[in-house]
């Protein structure tokens, strides 16, 4: 029976030591206490004095060499090797469960179910789990939080959940004085990139906000419509002749423009459309911020003219052409998408005649208005001529207005376009 | 002893006795705020040691401090305004009247934690030795601290070390309410500590101004020839309580009484100035009425000195040289 | 560049710092003729003397005592208390009077020590022996707390140290000594109070130091295999801290871990939780999870205290649990 000499442990925290001598020879007789062989630790030279009895059958490593703790460095004896795997360890209560298949398929289900627990359990009155940054998000971006499913730890709503409804430009934001908060855009290489963040990549998060918002805005907002005909034939005359005066400062009105301008002195006069319903409440906006449907690629978007109260229909053109390319070049501020008041859609450009709008909450009304045609219109003398005429529909919030002032408010604003020098002066 | 001499002492005990009782009359003002420890019956032992020491010798001493620093020649309008928290104290109104410093004259701190400062005056005459300075160091302490292990610790340094040091027991009986009897198994020979680290100690008169000033002269001598520590354990009486807050229930008025009339260092000063033809009653009356201008100087000094801002507070947290 | 443990690096340190300044000394038991209970004065008796390597009785108050005295005199001593167990032993005189003599003094006095001593836990010593009382003192206004984790920071805070004028006390954790690393053959200093990153991912952010290091590098490696990129944040200074450097990271990440060997009650780390949610509350996508250890004396057979210390396995659930990562 043999047995093996390991490193010793000299020291409760040394991990090897080195074989300086061996001071017996392969051959010679060992007894207990003898010592066999210098070892060098971290602090010392020691002399190692043997634990095993017999012959010394064989030195396993060479001076110099350095041995982890445990390890054998020779053996002793005068037979077989003692097998050390025969040697059964301690059983410990950690050892029973880990052996223990049915413990382990016990605790692989707990895991299953901690995960199917429905992520977002408002619905029982309890509050919404979100985290502090996903707050933050979503109160920049006029996200309400009822409607985001959170992917965090127990249904949290956390800034990945958010990021997947909005579109928000690194630069703009970190530009922004309005929003603090720097999203990372540093997305990792592709094949480091979380599922969740590759949905993101590719492009359905604008969609899904649309979807979000639209559904939301039909479900919940008692929409009513009403459409009239403008005659725009002053307007379009008006603007001919402001576009040759400002042919020189390269300036160039629209006929959406002028829409816009109307609209903000329509507003003017009849507030209440300009107003936001939250928590039940109707609030009347001070600032008249208009904001105007832009399609791009990805799909719409609704950026806002801040402030348009003061704004001469110069300003108004300048606005409204410097926020298209800023939407354009993903410049906008925090503000511009979240700030709006009042909205406009033009599909003039499409050949559309008329159409309905979706109203943006929390804003309470919405404009849409249609290509401007050559029409044949009956006068007030029975005659037919030529008119430029364009449809124009107000969609409003019924729990806001009813259709009469819905009336007043459309009826002002075809006057304010059908009788332009009001818009410039 | 000459005259000159003579009223050197005794202005310098009767400037703590008036310095000390202005404080006990302010603190009851309320102008000066916290603990205040007055050495009221000990003045002997700071004055009769401390006028033995050169300028490159050292002190470190406890909270009941004022005695010490006053007889090192510390500014007692700095103190006063100190000790009523004043921008000119000091330390800038930080450490109050526990905690007197003046490096410059050597004083290396009133220290609160009992016993806590020996160590530290070990180390001192630790860095003294190193450095191959002349100096000694001189650390005052009650008889509550020997009970502490840092006095024993201290004691064993010092003594292996060999280290200049004069550990000075100021034993007035009292480790706050309770007697000294009722703390120490031996009460009688506390000096005899140092028996047990192989220190030469004795026990003396602390009232008697030149029994202490011989005794301290002695042990310098024999520091500086053998260069090992020495205790001197002086027995003395605090005339007032612990602190201000001292409700004075653990000992009786007669034995206070008894020490205040035969004991008073001043007064057996000035009876032994007297029976030596040293100084006359007009004498004293002189140095009284140059001690009580002093007072009322460094009190009309703390009065008019501003109190410190925050910008005091946050400074000196850290050594940012 | 010369790669060498730990050990080494603070011995050269100490062996530097003899060599150039008169007025340092080392104390401490049994770190002369035995040659340093860590073997990191190993050498140093022998070749600087017993008048500037010091073996002290075993009176911790009373040699820290002497150290702050001798430093108030113009000597720089580099003090060792075998453990930060009997640290306690001394806990006056480096509470009580190191960290307050400067600012009572109002700047008089200064106490220009070091005090190195062996932190934490790992080596089965059982719950006397096994405690990480770093963040405990570097509660104290006036003291400085270092606890380097690598060779490199060792040499270069333990430089830093030599050259500051406060009270420090230099953490040094018993199973970190081995550890092996590069250190620059050029004079370097580490600054005091600033903390590195020494991995940089966008996905969580590991606070820790000292003994907690590697449990952080190998929960990274782990995280790695989930496509996650941790950055880990090493204090290697506990009080003062810069912590722009950590609110950044947060900033970037949103997800906070931080390893504490302490208890978790009182902890040091949890300390800086309560600073970075104050701080950076608004960019926090998850509570900020604090792992420490169990509030359990430190049990001496090895399974157990294998549990009790915070481990890559619990570090890894909890992180599943708070971060949902």
């Amino acid at each position: 029976m043999s047995e093996e000499l390991n490193m010793p442990q000299m020291g409760y925290d040394m991990k090897e030591g080195v074989v300086v001598k061996w001071l017996k020879d392969v051959g010679s007789s060992i007894k207990i206490g003898d010592p066999v062989a210098e070892i060098e630790t971290d602090k010392a030279v020691v002399e190692f004095e043997s634990y095993a009895e017999g012959t010394l059958q064989e030195i396993l490593v060479e001076e110099g060499t350095k041995v982890n703790v445990g390890d054998a460095i020779a053996i002793v004896g005068d037979g077989s090797l003692i097998n050390s795997d025969n040697t059964t360890p301690p059983v410990t209560s950690n050892d029973i469960e880990e052996d223990s298949n049915e413990e382990i398929s016990i605790a692989s289900s707990d895991v299953v179910i901690e995960e199917i627990i429905p992520p977002d359990s408002n619905s029982d009155g309890s509050k919404i789990k979100v985290s502090p940054l996903a707050r933050k998000l979503a109160n920049d971006n006029n996200i309400d939080l009822n409607s985001v499913s959170g992917t965090g730890p127990g249904g949290r709503i956390v800034k990945v959940d958010i990021l997947n409804l909005i579109e928000i430009d690194s630069e703009t934001l970190s530009s922004s004085e309005e929003n603090k908060i720097k999203i990372d855009t540093n997305i990792p290489s592709i094949d480091e990139v979380p599922t969740v963040l590759q949905e993101f990549n590719e492009g359905n998060k604008m969609r899904s906000q649309i979807a979000r918002v639209t559904q939301r805005s039909k479900q919940e907002v008692p929409h009513y419509y009403l459409s009239t005909d403008i005659n725009m034939d002053k307007a379009l005359e008006i603007r001919a002749q402001i576009n040759t005066k400002l042919a020189e400062q390269n300036i160039k009105i629209s006929i959406n423009d002028l829409i816009i301008r109307a609209t903000v002195e329509t507003l003017k006069k009849y507030p209440i459309f300009n107003s936001r319903y939250e928590n039940n409440n109707v609030i009347i906006n001070d600032e008249i911020n208009i904001s105007i449907a832009i399609a791009l690629n990805e799909g719409l978007i609704m950026p806002s003219i801040i402030n348009c109260n003061d704004k001469d229909i110069k300003d108004i053109s300048l606005s409204t052409k410097d926020l298209v390319n800023r939407t354009k070049n993903g410049k906008l501020t925090s503000a511009e998408y979240t700030k709006g008041t009042f909205s406009i859609s033009n599909l003039g450009m499409f050949d559309v005649n008329s159409f309905l709008a979706i109203i943006l909450p929390p804003q309470t009304s919405m404009l849409a208005v249609g290509s401007v045609k050559k029409t044949p219109v009956v006068t007030k003398d029975d005659s037919i001529i030529i008119s430029n005429i364009m449809n124009a529909s107000l969609s409003a919030d019924h729990r806001v207005t009813d259709g009469a002032a819905g009336a007043l408010f459309i009826a002002e604003l075809k006057n304010n376009l059908e009788n332009p020098v009001n818009l410039i002066i | 002893m000459d005259k000159q001499l003579a009223k050197k002492y005794l202005l310098g005990m009767l400037k703590i006795r008036q310095f000390e009782e202005a404080c006990g009359r302010m603190y009851m003002q309320g102008k000066i705020k916290g603990f205040l420890h007055l050495y009221i019956g000990e003045e002997a032992i700071a004055v009769g040691s401390i006028s033995e020491l050169s300028e490159d010798d050292y002190i470190i001493t406890h909270y009941r401090d004022h005695g010490h620093a006053l007889a090192r020649g510390m500014d007692p309008n700095k103190i006063m305004a100190e000790l009523y928290g004043r921008v000119d104290g000091s330390s800038r109104g930080k450490a109050g009247s526990m905690h007197l410093f003046d490096s410059n004259l050597h004083f290396m701190g009133g220290h609160a934690i009992v016993g806590g400062h020996l160590p530290i005056a070990v180390g001192i005459a630790l860095g003294l030795k190193k450095q191959n300075k002349n100096g000694l160091v001189v650390a005052f302490f009650g008889d509550g601290a020997v009970n502490e292990g840092e006095f024993h610790e201290s004691m064993n340094l010092a003594a292996l070390w060999k280290l200049p040091i004069i550990f000075y027991l100021e034993n007035n009986q009292y480790g706050m309410g309770t007697h000294v009897k009722r703390s120490s198994a031996n009460p009688d020979m506390l000096y005899k500590f140092a028996d047990l680290y192989g220190m030469p100690s004795t026990k003396i008169d602390g009232m008697d101004v030149l029994t202490v000033r011989d005794s301290t002269r002695e042990a310098i001598d024999k520091i500086r020839k053998n260069n090992g520590p020495i205790l001197i354990e002086a027995m003395t009486y605090r005339f007032r309580g612990h602190s201000m807050a001292d409700p004075s229930a653990y000992r009786e008025n007669e034995e206070v009484q008894k020490w205040q009339k035969e004991k008073d260092p001043i007064e057996l000063f000035k009876q032994y100035c007297i029976s030596n033809d040293l100084l006359n009653e007009s004498d004293f009356k002189s140095v009284d009425d140059e001690v009580k201008e002093i007072i009322q100087e460094c009190l009309n000094f703390a009065e008019n000195s501003p109190l410190p801002d925050m910008s005091v507070a946050k400074d000196k947290i850290y050594n940012i040289n | 560049m010369t790669e060498m443990n730990l050990r080494d690096a603070l011995s050269k340190g100490l062996r530097e710092a003899l060599d150039t300044n008169e007025n340092v000394f080392l104390m401490g038991e049994d770190i002369g003729i035995y040659g340093g209970p860590y073997a990191v004065t190993k050498g140093l008796f022998e070749d600087y003397g017993s008048e500037k390597i010091i073996d002290t009785p075993i009176s911790e108050s009373g040699f820290v005592g002497a150290g702050i005295g001798s430093s108030m005199v113009g000597m720089k001593p580099i003090i060792e208390i075998m453990t930060i167990n009997f640290s306690l032993l001394a806990i006056d005189q480096i509470v009580n009077h190191a960290a307050k003599m400067h600012y009572m003094s109002d700047g008089q006095l200064s106490v220009p020590i070091i005090i190195r001593t062996v932190t934490g836990a790992g080596g089965r010593l059982a719950a006397t022996h096994s405690q990480s009382f770093e963040g405990w003192y570097a509660s104290v206004p006036g003291l400085i707390v270092v606890a380097p984790s690598n060779p490199s920071d060792a040499l270069g805070l333990l430089r830093a140290s030599i050259n500051d004028n406060n009270p420090i006390i230099f953490a040094e954790h018993s199973m970190l000594y081995g550890v092996t690393g590069d250190v620059p053959d050029q004079y370097y200093e580490t600054p005091i109070g600033l903390p590195k990153i020494i991995e940089e991912g966008n996905d969580l952010t590991i606070i820790a130091w000292s003994g907690m290091i590697p449990v952080a590098q190998e929960v990274s490696s782990k995280l790695k295999d989930k496509k996650l990129q941790t950055e880990i944040v090493d204090l290697r200074t506990l009080n003062p801290i810069d912590f722009e450097l950590i609110f950044n990271s947060v900033k970037k990440t949103n997800k906070v871990v931080i390893l504490d060997e302490y208890w978790e009650t009182g902890s040091f780390g949890a300390y800086i939780c309560s600073v970075i949610q104050e701080n950076c509350f608004d960019y926090l996508d998850a509570p900020i999870a604090v792992v420490n250890s169990l509030n359990i004396p430190m049990p001496y057979s090895a399974d157990l205290e294998d549990e009790v210390i915070p481990n890559t396995k619990r570090v890894l659930m909890k992180i599943d649990e708070l971060l949902g990562l």
